[in-house]
């Protein structure tokens, strides 16, 4: 589904991802991890061209997305994306957040749209916020909403950066449950993550990348084992001790 | 002190008549200064928001003359200044339709619009970059994401400034006195210099200023909370 071949970038002179060659597919759930500025964020950032690449080719169902004739708008209406800090729009009820997309993309009327966004909100567990505004909900809820504004346009691939770090530790398992039960649907998704319980359990794939490099690919029981790669276990443990 | 209190000799007859016409002459001086300013502050802001130094540096200019020179020697400019330049012909065909305060509201609506353009550009900026990028990653096009996401912010945010301009350019309209349009001000001279009734002409132009000012903040308040942005 989603194929990086090569793919290198850099901030200035600064290389920040380095040849980076690995396939996602269909229907799978990939977590990345690493320390801070490995590239984790970046990386995910490409796929939907938040940020260009120097090199490397970048595929999505098979279209290379930094080709001349892709729209990047296009592009992007296939692929969910969903900040840390959830980015909701302040201006505009949860419902109408959820709306946007329909509305303003598929140029649907209120009347169309609102349907599908209050079926969308009560599959998040939110559908009795609808006429809340984003700043009289919790931050949970928050990111809840903005993962069913991503989902709106029935995109095929979910990219997630770090969708439960700016949370309080008591709505990280909310979230969580809601991706848990989106991987199992299907949906094929990235997912940025420290949370090394979700990754044990839910992904097909576990990425570990290091100073802008993907160190270790390998399935979460591989992974978590004894057998890891030795720069992940000093991770892990680092992990485990902030824990 | 042998000067008594009247302001019946003000409040009937002629005197009234021409504290009506001021009253008319400085509400239409606001409304219509405040439009075109307002219009012209939306595509200063606009102009700027773009990335080409050429017409940024051109309205960085038109602001900064406009909030650095005071609004009278503006209204001079605009009264004195730009009949030199017409042909006579035209000057006698606008001074017979009342050219003091054609120029009155544009030497207005110029200068307001530098200071709500820079309003807009200020709320713009207190939005974060974030935003845009939600905007974009929903697959919203450059102008889709500022229609739809950042100007509904932006005039939000900018809303209490705004109206603090308002405020001000209803006061700012008595300067037009100074280029003889005979708005609430100028009347009330002129009937302070026929009557010597100097407290009352005064008191009266003082208190319709100020019922109208308040009005004005009332609004002000009303509508700043109404559409309050509120960002967690």
């Amino acid at each position: 589904m989603i194929e990086f071949q090569a793919v290198s970038k850099w901030f200035g002179s600064l290389k920040v991802i380095k040849e980076i060659s690995a396939t996602v597919d269909k229907g799978t759930t990939i977590v990345l991890c690493g320390p801070s500025g490995s590239g984790k964020s970046t990386l995910v950032r490409t796929v939907n061209r938040l940020e260009p690449i120097q090199e490397g080719t970048i595929t999505v169902g098979g279209m290379d997305i930094n080709a001349k004739s892709v729209n990047v708008n296009t592009l992007r209406t296939g692929i969910g994306f969903v900040f840390q800090q959830f980015n909701l729009f302040p201006h505009l009820t949860v419902v109408d957040n959820v709306m946007l997309p329909l509305r303003r993309i598929h140029q649907q009327s209120r009347k169309e749209a609102l349907p599908a966004a209050l079926l969308m909100l009560e599959r998040v567990g939110l559908a009795d916020k609808a006429n809340a505004l984003p700043a009289d909900i919790s931050g949970g809820q928050s990111q809840r909403v903005a993962i069913a504004r991503s989902l709106m346009l029935k995109p095929e691939v979910l990219i997630l950066d770090e969708p439960t770090s700016a949370l309080d530790p008591e709505m990280v398992s909310e979230v969580l449950r809601l991706l848990r039960q989106l991987s199992g649907e299907g949906l094929t998704m990235m997912c940025v993550t420290h949370e090394m319980g979700f990754a044990r359990e839910v992904s097909d794939r576990v990425w570990f990348l290091k100073n802008g490099k993907l160190t270790f690919n390998a399935q979460p029981e591989l992974f978590f084992s004894s057998e890891t790669h030795p720069d992940v276990r000093g991770f892990l443990s680092a992990i485990q001790k902030n824990h | 002190m042998g000067y008594q209190l009247d302001f019946s000799k003000i409040l009937q007859g002629e005197y009234l008549d021409l504290i009506l016409q001021g009253i008319q002459t400085t509400m239409v001086l606001f409304v219509l200064s405040w439009f075109f300013g307002l219009l012209l502050a939306i595509v200063l802001t606009v102009v700027r928001a773009v990335e080409f130094r050429p017409t940024q540096l051109l309205v960085a200019a038109f602001v900064e003359y406009h909030r650095n020179v005071p609004v009278l020697i503006q209204l001079f400019v605009w009264y004195f200044g730009f009949a030199v330049v017409l042909p006579d012909a035209v000057n006698e065909y606008l001074n017979d339709i009342g050219a003091e305060i054609g120029y009155a509201i544009v030497a207005l609506a110029l200068n307001k619009a530098a200071y709500m353009s820079e309003d807009f550009r200020s709320g713009m900026r207190s939005i974060h970059p974030a935003q845009m990028e939600a905007a974009r990653s929903i697959g919203l096009t450059y102008l889709g994401a500022m229609r739809w996401v950042i100007l509904p912010q932006a005039w939000r945010l900018a809303l209490p400034a705004l109206l603090g301009q308002t405020l001000i350019l209803f006061k700012g309209t008595s300067l037009a006195a100074g280029i003889g349009v005979a708005e609430l001000s100028y009347q009330a001279r002129y009937i302070e210099e026929q009557s010597f009734r100097i407290f009352e002409a005064y008191g009266i132009a003082t208190a319709i200023y100020m019922l109208i000012s308040f009005v004005i903040m009332w609004l002000t308040s009303v509508l700043s909370d109404r559409f309050r942005l509120r960002v967690k």
